[in-house]
């Protein structure tokens, strides 16, 4: 690494009056700024908008077998024509985007949540607590998620439904964002101004809320989006593997029953295409969100405001 | 010979609009002399250095100006070529250079790549006896080669910065706050191993920074900043005993010294923003000695590069 | 006398097989005022000091109390108040701020928790006068974010903090070391305010000598840990006694242009190599350029040089010894009826 590299490293990039805005707002305009958040941002808005509006042309019974004639190429009556069980995919992606959704958010939510709590409480209050959490999440890290997954599933096969698989990847989903986030409060317990909210005699509670939270809610926010579209994919996976509910038509099942019931063979291209294109979607938009979450949170990312 | 810096402007859009950091500053540095370049954060000594070794990042650029040595002009040259120059001809030590060293080579590791980069096509063991040999300029034995950053001192490490930069003898060196974040001991040592470098090479250098008693020790003439220009310029002699513009006598009066205990001297005021700069004299706000002249007209410096200037009004009166 | 505010009962720190800092016996009072200054380069042992005192370090050895009782083991109440009674200034006028909020974060924070006022207008009155005492006008500073106010106003904000929650003793550590030399001294002498006109006893941490010989009244010089002199700030600095203090003297570069640097006196070797840690023996002995072959093994103890300054070097051992708990009446740390305070 040459000396002059180096030093265009270690030069301020701009003097302070030019610098970006800190703040909430601050960090409000540079997503609002940033090309691939807002383009993520769209796809999924696009992607919920189509699946709010389409279920108002689409009635739930319809998702579910013989609610129309089956093996029909799109066409009229059914836009995204139908399976061979007689369900119309129009209906059928419409709901499955939702409930797929459904789990990936509330696995997300609650796997973050967990991963965050523990991981707080063990790198604030650090020594045995946190020597504790760390062996055990790096021991946890190691177990292959989908091989749990499937264990789990398959013992509960009988009971299974969204919300149950939901909480099932969420056992497994905070491993990460614990482990991520307890870096970010190492890290940010030593900056002076955490320093200075003890000798204002702030309680920790108080420090972990109002000091080190904010500034580090970008960073919660890509893990969020990490870990939904984590969470998705666990699902789909799963229910592929048919472990999933067998009744209800989220994007998985309609892949387990596609392939299960020879779309190829049978020529069915529209059964094969629509959800993988919905899935193309869903995941270049998480992705997306996700890098431009990941260059607001990692400041030496970030562009350069023009 | 030496460097020729003329009308130099750099100039940072914002959505708010476009500022000056660095406003028509000229000055000569010859071979072998040191010329100081003292002022505030933010009044455009690191933005004029990094301009010169054409580092400045968007949204900074340089508008005007010229940068000439040996009859090339620095800042002319187009990136492929200014490439070829930094560290050959002209080479900077930034403020903070010691966190730049990459922390898992070892030094020697990083000066030979500072020597491959530039086509250095040595042996490799006259690559390392070169590195031995710079090293020793600089105060430090042959053994701190095998060492990563971490194993050295701050004050050690900042020597091997300047090694790094005296490496492929440059002409002219800008050593940017070199000591800043060192005690006083370390900073004597780091600047004597500069300046004997320096003399060594008969390289210009120039030495930016805040503390007026650092430059009184070192350099030979000493240039003032404030608010983007060129305030001051002379030897370091004629500016310290007998200051011509009005900040730097107040910048010169609040250096706390060993004697008159007690007496803490600033400034009044505060230093304008660059983005409301006032019109006119950008220090007539805080000077004691301003008229009328002084809010509407801005002063300029003289052009003649040597001798002993000062852009201020005043020099018509006195 | 009631109990000091402060008190450092043969305290040290050692992190592994380093000493960062040697036991110190000091107690500070709240009846002087005094502002002790705790010269040393880094890896003195100077900001192992401040962690120990503000009680983010615990000592290795001997206790800190805060009037009287051992800080590790307060309780609640008296926890909060040695929150409220031991205040600091930290060195990095950009870090002390969370760059989340505006900068009035800093002021309203200890106000609330502390309980220091009733209604948001009394708030805001207070924290105006706090700016105007230190100079800083309140509608240019107030309501702004961290980054776009300079570093000398940060920190002089932060002395505003300190007024506005009128601590016992202030710790600054290095205030002005990441400020324009231009700058330091309307940062230092908002200090100042605060000890002669409110009575703040300061312990002011530096490497920098001039600033120390205009703001405190007494020193304490340390290296890799000891204490190698202390004393009245005038005396141990235009009269350095140890090897090391004089070092440290003679390197501050004077704006002077016919005093050079060193007063001719040049650097010995011993700065090559980082030194390694001596054997029981004098920490100073690779760079002074008087050791003798029995510092290696030998840590001398401190030597009264006269009645201002005490001395750690044998070449002082004619001297009378001095007894390391004598220092806080050495350097008038607490009430002494008979002194006064050096202006």
């Amino acid at each position: 690494m040459s000396a002059s590299a180096s030093a265009a490293a270690a030069a301020p990039a701009v003097p302070a009056s030019v610098a970006p805005r800190a703040g909430a707002r601050g960090v409000l305009r540079a997503l609002r700024r940033n090309p691939s958040f807002m383009v993520g941002l769209t796809l999924i808005a696009l992607l919920i908008a189509f699946a709010v509006i389409g279920r108002f042309f689409a009635g739930w019974n319809d998702a579910f077998p013989l609610s129309a004639p089956p093996s029909m190429p799109p066409d009229g009556d059914w836009i995204f024509g139908t399976d061979a069980d007689g369900r119309d995919l129009f209906a059928v992606i419409v709901y499955g985007t939702l409930l797929t959704l459904k789990i990936g958010v509330i696995a997300g939510c609650l796997g973050l949540g967990i991963g965050t709590t523990l991981a707080f409480v063990a790198a604030y209050h650090g020594g045995w607590l946190d020597a504790v959490m760390r062996i055990t999440v790096d021991v946890l890290l190691t177990i292959p998620t989908l091989l749990v997954l499937v264990v789990i599933a398959s013992v509960i096969h009988r009971s299974v439904n969204t919300t149950t698989i939901g909480i099932i990847i969420a056992l497994l989903a905070w491993r990460e964002p614990a482990r991520q986030i307890r870096s970010q409060v190492l890290v940010l317990r030593e900056a002076q101004y955490v320093k200075l909210a003890i000798l204002n005699g702030a309680s920790s509670l108080r420090i972990i809320f109002l000091e080190m939270m904010p500034n580090l809610l970008p960073f919660l926010g890509a893990n969020l989006v990490v870990a939904i579209s984590q969470a998705v994919l666990a699902s789909i996976g799963l229910e592929a593997l048919g472990l999933g509910a067998p009744s209800e038509p989220t994007l998985g099942q309609t892949i387990y029953w596609m392939m299960n019931e020879s779309a190829f063979m049978l020529g069915m291209w529209w059964w094969i295409i629509e959800p993988i294109v919905i899935l193309i979607i869903l995941f270049v938009g998480l992705f997306l969100l996700t890098t431009g979450l990941d260059e607001i949170a990692n400041p030496r990312l970030r562009r350069m405001e023009a | 010979m030496g460097l020729e810096v003329r009308d130099l402007i750099v100039t940072y859009r914002t959505p708010g609009g476009a500022i000056r950091a660095v406003d028509s500053v000229s000055f000569d540095v010859a071979q072998g002399e040191r010329l100081g370049l003292v002022g505030e954060s933010g009044s455009g000594k690191t933005t004029t250095a990094l301009a010169l070794m054409q580092m400045l990042r968007a949204p900074g650029r340089c508008e005007n100006g010229t940068a000439v040595i040996d009859g090339t002009d620095l800042l002319a040259l187009p990136p492929a070529q200014m490439r070829g120059h930094r560290l050959r001809t002209i080479s900077y030590i930034p403020q903070g250079a010691m966190n730049s060293l990459n922390p898992v080579h070892t030094v020697e590791r990083q000066m030979r790549s500072v020597l491959l980069d530039h086509g250095v096509a040595s042996p490799r063991a006259e690559l390392h006896r070169r590195c031995i040999a710079v090293l020793a300029g600089v105060g430090l034995a042959a053994d701190v080669l095998r060492r990563y950053p971490h194993e050295l001192s701050g004050g050690m490490k900042q020597r091997v910065c300047v090694a790094i930069g005296m490496l492929l003898g440059p002409k002219i060196i800008i050593a940017d706050e070199p000591t800043s974040a060192l005690d006083v001991i370390s900073q004597r040592l780091v600047m004597e191993t500069l300046g004997r470098e320096q003399q060594r090479n008969n390289a210009a250098l120039v030495l930016i920074g805040h503390d007026i008693g650092l430059m009184a020790q070192f350099v030979h003439r000493l240039a003032v900043m404030y608010a983007g220009r060129l305030v001051e310029i002379g030897t370091i002699r004629e500016v310290l005993t007998r200051p011509r513009h009005p900040y730097t006598r107040a910048l010169i009066a609040s250096i706390p010294r060993l004697r008159d205990r007690g007496m803490l001297g600033g400034i009044p005021g505060v230093t304008p923003s660059l983005r409301q700069l006032p019109p006119g004299c950008a220090f007539h706000h805080r000077c004691a000695a301003r008229f009328e002249r002084c809010l509407h007209d801005k002063p300029l410096l003289d052009a003649d590069p040597g001798g002993h200037h000062a852009a201020c009004h005043l020099r018509d009166a006195a | 006398m009631t109990a000091p505010i402060i008190e450092l009962a043969a305290a040290g720190k050692r992190f592994g097989a380093v000493t960062a800092l040697r036991p110190i016996s000091l107690s500070i009072g709240q009846d002087n005022a005094p502002i002790l200054a705790v010269a040393g380069e880094s890896g003195s042992g100077k900001t192992t000091l401040a962690s120990l005192l503000l009680g983010f370090l615990l000592p290795s050895e001997g206790e800190i109390r805060f009037r009287g009782e051992n800080i590790a083991k307060l309780p609640a109440a008296k926890r909060r108040s040695f929150r409220r009674e031991v205040q600091a200034v930290f060195q990095d006028p950009f870090a002390a701020y969370n760059p989340f909020y505006r900068v009035d974060h800093v002021l309203t924070e200890p106000l609330h928790l502390f309980g220091l006022v009733r209604s948001r207008h009394r708030a805001r009155e207070m924290m105006e006068a706090a700016c105007e005492r230190v100079g800083l006008h309140p509608q240019d500073t107030l309501g702004r974010f961290p980054h776009e106010l300079s570093g000398g106003q940060r920190q002089r904000l932060m002395v505003a903090r300190a007024l506005l929650l009128h601590p016992k003793l202030l710790i600054a550590d290095e205030p002005v070391s990441m400020i324009d030399a231009s700058l330091r001294a309307i940062v230092l002498s908002s200090l100042r305010t605060l000890n002669t006109e409110f009575g703040i006893p300061i312990l002011y941490i530096t490497h920098d000598l001039t600033t120390a010989y205009h703001v405190a009244n007494a020193i304490i010089v340390l290296y890799r840990g000891t204490i190698v002199e202390a004393g009245d700030a005038e005396s141990v600095i235009l009269n350095p006694q140890h090897p090391y203090t004089q070092l440290l003297v003679d390197s501050i570069p004077s704006p002077d242009l016919d005093t050079p640097w060193g007063n001719g006196r040049p650097l010995s070797d011993g700065f090559s190599a980082p030194t390694a840690e001596s054997a029981g023996g004098c920490p100073f002995i690779a760079r002074c350029p008087h050791a003798m072959p029995r510092c290696a093994t030998q840590l001398p103890p401190l030597y009264a040089q006269n009645s201002r300054q005490a001395v750690r070097c044998v070449l002082h051992e004619d001297a009378p010894r001095f007894e390391e708990d004598g220092l806080s009446d050495l350097l008038h740390l607490n009430a002494s009826p008979s002194k006064e305070i050096p202006q």
